[in-house]
């Protein structure tokens, strides 16, 4: 397995979590990132930021009057091409 | 001989179809994103009266140009595009928004001192302090983002975007995606560690 240092990898790891990666790229990351405390904890870190975005952003479902709207918008420019 | 199996929307002529055709097929395809986007836009536009206005101008626009969409390809990020090109448009209109502090002009030393700021205590405390934030307090840091970083972030924990897929939506190139997820999770992180602090949690704080 090819030898990474920790900047490498804190170039990479946001592309690391994302799955933006290669395969075989994030297998070097991750030979490192099992192997480094520092690297361990900042990975950890990022994931849970990722997770928490995730996790607070559950939203409410469109309104029904905004649904309603949309929905007469659509219908309305339709009408006006027929005329 | 096996055909490939297509599915309604593919098989569509848009040059033939009636408006009343055009519209239906609006409704089926691009209606059930309403949820989504509308989700989307409270993140952005941080109240639900605005984020009503972006979205309906959003779909009245995705409508009137619904022609000139390709039909059997990637509606969601179509849409999202239209979204938030109307989201920018509306912001850039109201200049006025004293609060957006985190902008692109954050020097890089502010984030390595931030960054230092935060890793000089232990570790494990930050997440300890991490598990701890309330959901309220994830939503007002994601709000003291920059809109362009905000949506970034949005378009890939939230949404699960791609980078390829946020690089279309947003209208840049793949390495500005790349680095307004970078730093717009590193001011997060900055923003809630801070928060935890102001409660005592102490990411790297006081008692650390």
């Amino acid at each position: 397995m090819r030898e990474i240092d920790c900047s490498y990898v804190e170039e990479r790891v946001h592309q690391f979590l994302d799955g933006e990666l290669s395969d075989r790229e994030a297998d070097v990351l991750r030979h490192h990132i099992n192997a480094c405390a520092h690297c361990l904890d900042e990975t950890d870190l990022v994931d849970a930021i990722k997770k928490l975005v995730k996790r607070s952003s559950a939203c409410p479902p469109a309104p029904d009057a905004l649904r309603l709207r949309i929905v007469t918008q659509i219908q309305t420019v339709t009408v006006r091409y027929e005329l | 001989m096996n055909l490939p199996i297509t599915d309604e929307s593919a098989e569509v002529d848009v040059a033939t179809e009636t408006p009343e055709e055009r519209a239906a097929r609006f409704e089926r395809d691009a209606l059930p994103y309403l949820d989504q986007l509308y989700g989307a836009a409270l993140r952005m536009a941080r109240n639900p009266a605005d984020a009503e206005d972006v979205v309906q101008e959003a779909y009245a626009k995705a409508f009137a140009s619904f022609h000139q969409f390709k039909p059997g390809t990637n509606l969601k990020a179509w849409l999202y595009r239209i979204l938030t090109n109307t989201y920018i448009n509306a912001y850039r209109k109201r200049q006025r928004q004293p609060q957006e502090s985190f902008g692109e002009g954050v020097e890089d030393w502010q984030l390595a001192a931030a960054e230092q700021h935060t890793s000089t205590g232990l570790r494990s405390a930050e997440m300890d302090a991490l598990d701890r934030v309330p959901d309220s307090a994830v939503t007002e840091a994601m709000a003291q983002l920059a809109p362009d970083f905000r949506m970034a972030v949005y378009l890939a924990d939230v949404e699960g975007f791609s980078y390829k897929e946020i690089a279309e939506i947003m209208g840049t190139p793949i390495g500005t995606v790349m680095s307004r997820l970078n730093r717009g999770r590193t001011q997060l992180r900055k923003l809630l560690a801070d928060h935890a602090a102001s409660l005592g949690i102490g990411m790297g704080g006081r008692d650390a």
